[in-house]
């Protein structure tokens, strides 16, 4: 027999539609690999162990007490955190282009799961992150918490928003993606993920700080390791960027709706 | 009832030119009749269902119904490549918030319907477009609509599959409506009884599938009006002169023949028959 599909209401049917992409991108992200969603932890981690074992000599000038790794660590997951949306948001239509025969499901769907999936995938390394970094004996401080989750969610908020904005761009315009490519090189070395800011000549600071991953990372780092201290950075201008960039990527999306369904 | 109110749509094209599927066009599609969707290629038959299917929206204008409406089925439809077939099945009925207990059902119904065997696991990129159509179509079977939206679906299954869509199609258009869309005349005839005829943006709706179609063959030919078409009509017609000739010549033979026998006829019963009467 037939089953007739109830009918149900608009935000709980956006919740499955959602749910059944999140699953969606978990089978085909981490399917294929025999460790599975381990790679959400060992990814950043080589990463950050081929970087610091390089850099940690170099650059390691006493930095509080922080290990160079942890401090490595904590920049690299939130620039993830910017980049790993902004990456997916770019293919997040053409694959998902058979999904949208589907009337529950619109476009911005797929942008949606895919910014989730990066949030909870790079929010859950840098829990075990810490985790780990506690249980070795790093002095941490769980004081400001709420200020750290703040400095990651504007951070993911950042890269969604570019995320949504850039990936109708380049759907349209397919060579801006590479320039968007080569515009992501130099953030590792303009975002202090790889230095403090106070190790910038206070001539260039002002600059550095037009950045908002500096202030967000910044001050994440601030917040976690009561012995570091930095000057000139707030949440206020990353979140007034978040804000900017989330709402320029709607207006792109309403712009573009009837293009982004058409095949 | 689907009721379209003023629908335009239309494509940018490269040089900035629109190309338009529907120029600000009002129909209100009536509910319990299969209909067929004639046009020639790339009039917009795809786009038309698309739009009924709430999977684009149109331009300018709205498309209102109270009626359950399927997504377009078809060739393409539904499946993210790099899914398996039973992921992309679980996908469906995630969507439309089944229970597991009604997703498995589904499950069965459809390994049994496609005879996909192995295949229901591997990726969709893997399949034949047959076996594509035949996944595509089992799914949506399983739900219960009131129109169900056909995009030349079964120009690419094998006997066995098309045997069992015309069943399907049966079942279907005693509850529901069908509206198929494809350029197999013959088995638009089978299954819908009206036509809608879609050609340079505009839409004809016919009553009587027959009429539609004749409307489209002959749009078809007034396009096509090329020589070869008329090289052939001339031949056409040099035949059927030769055929009428020769039909000519055998019915006056024919008639001939029996003028003959019925003088004979007359002539052997007028005889015995003058006498007996008197």
């Amino acid at each position: 027999m037939p089953i007739k599909i109830k009918e149900q209401s608009p935000w709980k049917s956006q919740v499955l539609v959602i749910k059944a992409l999140f699953k969606r991108e978990l089978i085909t992200r981490f399917g294929k690999y025999k460790l599975g969603a381990v790679w959400v932890l060992l990814d950043p981690l080589l990463t950050v162990l081929f970087l610091g074992l390089i850099l940690g000599p170099l650059l390691d000038r006493s930095r509080g007490e922080i290990p160079y790794i942890f401090f490595l660590l904590c920049g690299f997951m939130l620039l993830k955190m910017v980049t790993g949306p902004l990456n997916a948001g770019l293919s997040a239509v053409s694959a998902n282009q058979g999904l949208l025969v589907f009337k529950k499901v619109q476009p911005i769907d797929p942008f949606i799961a895919r910014f989730l999936f990066q949030l909870a995938t790079n929010a859950l390394a840098l829990v075990v992150f810490c985790i780990i970094a506690y249980w070795i004996g790093v002095v941490m401080s769980l004081e400001h918490l709420f200020k750290a989750a703040a400095c990651v969610l504007l951070s993911w908020l950042i890269g969604s928003g570019l995320g949504l904005q850039l990936g109708i761009v380049c759907h349209r315009h397919n060579e801006l993606e590479k320039v968007v490519g080569y515009m992501q090189r130099p953030l590792l070395w303009i975002s202090c993920v790889i230095h403090p800011l106070d190790g910038v000549p206070p001539e260039y600071r002002v600059y550095l700080l037009y950045n908002p991953l500096v202030h967000t990372i910044e001050y994440m780092r601030m917040c976690l390791f009561p012995s570091y201290v930095v000057d000139d950075v707030n949440l206020i201008y990353p979140a007034a960027w978040a804000l900017c960039v989330i709402t320029m990527g709607l207006i792109t999306y309403r712009n573009n709706r009837h293009f982004l369904t058409r095949r | 009832m689907i009721s379209l109110n003023n629908v335009t749509k239309y494509y940018p094209m490269r040089d900035g030119e629109r190309h338009y599927v529907l120029r600000n066009v009002s129909l209100d599609i009536p509910s319990h009749r299969s209909i067929a969707i004639l046009g020639p290629n790339g009039a917009g038959k795809s786009t038309l269902l698309r739009l009924i299917g709430g999977a684009e929206a149109p331009n300018e204008g709205s498309i209102t119904t109270e009626a359950d409406i399927s997504w377009p089925i078809g060739l393409s439809s539904g499946f993210q490549s790099s899914m398996t077939g039973r992921q992309n099945i679980n996908f469906a009925c995630q969507i439309n918030g089944l229970s597991k207990a009604e997703t498995q059902q589904v499950i069965d119904d459809i390994l049994d319907f496609s005879e996909l065997g192995e295949y229901f696991d591997m990726p969709i990129k893997s399949y034949s477009s047959g076996m594509r159509a035949r996944l595509g179509f089992g799914l949506s079977i399983n739900f219960d609509f009131d129109y169900y939206l056909i995009d030349e679906l079964t120009a690419v299954g094998d006997i066995i599959f098309k045997e069992k869509a015309k069943k399907e199609f049966k079942k279907i258009s005693e509850k529901s409506s069908l509206i198929f869309a494809s350029h197999s005349l013959k088995s638009l005839r089978e299954s819908c009884q009206s036509a809608i005829f879609l050609h340079d943006g505009n839409l004809e709706y016919f009553e009587d599938v027959d009429d539609g179609i004749r409307a489209y063959e002959s749009y078809i030919e007034k396009k096509s009006g090329t020589a070869p078409k008329k090289v052939a009509r001339k031949a056409a017609k040099k035949t059927a002169k030769k055929a009428a000739k020769k039909a000519a010549k055998k019915a006056a033979r024919k008639a001939a023949r029996k003028a003959i026998r019925r003088a004979t006829k007359k002539a052997t019963k007028n005889n015995p028959n003058n006498k007996n009467e008197k």
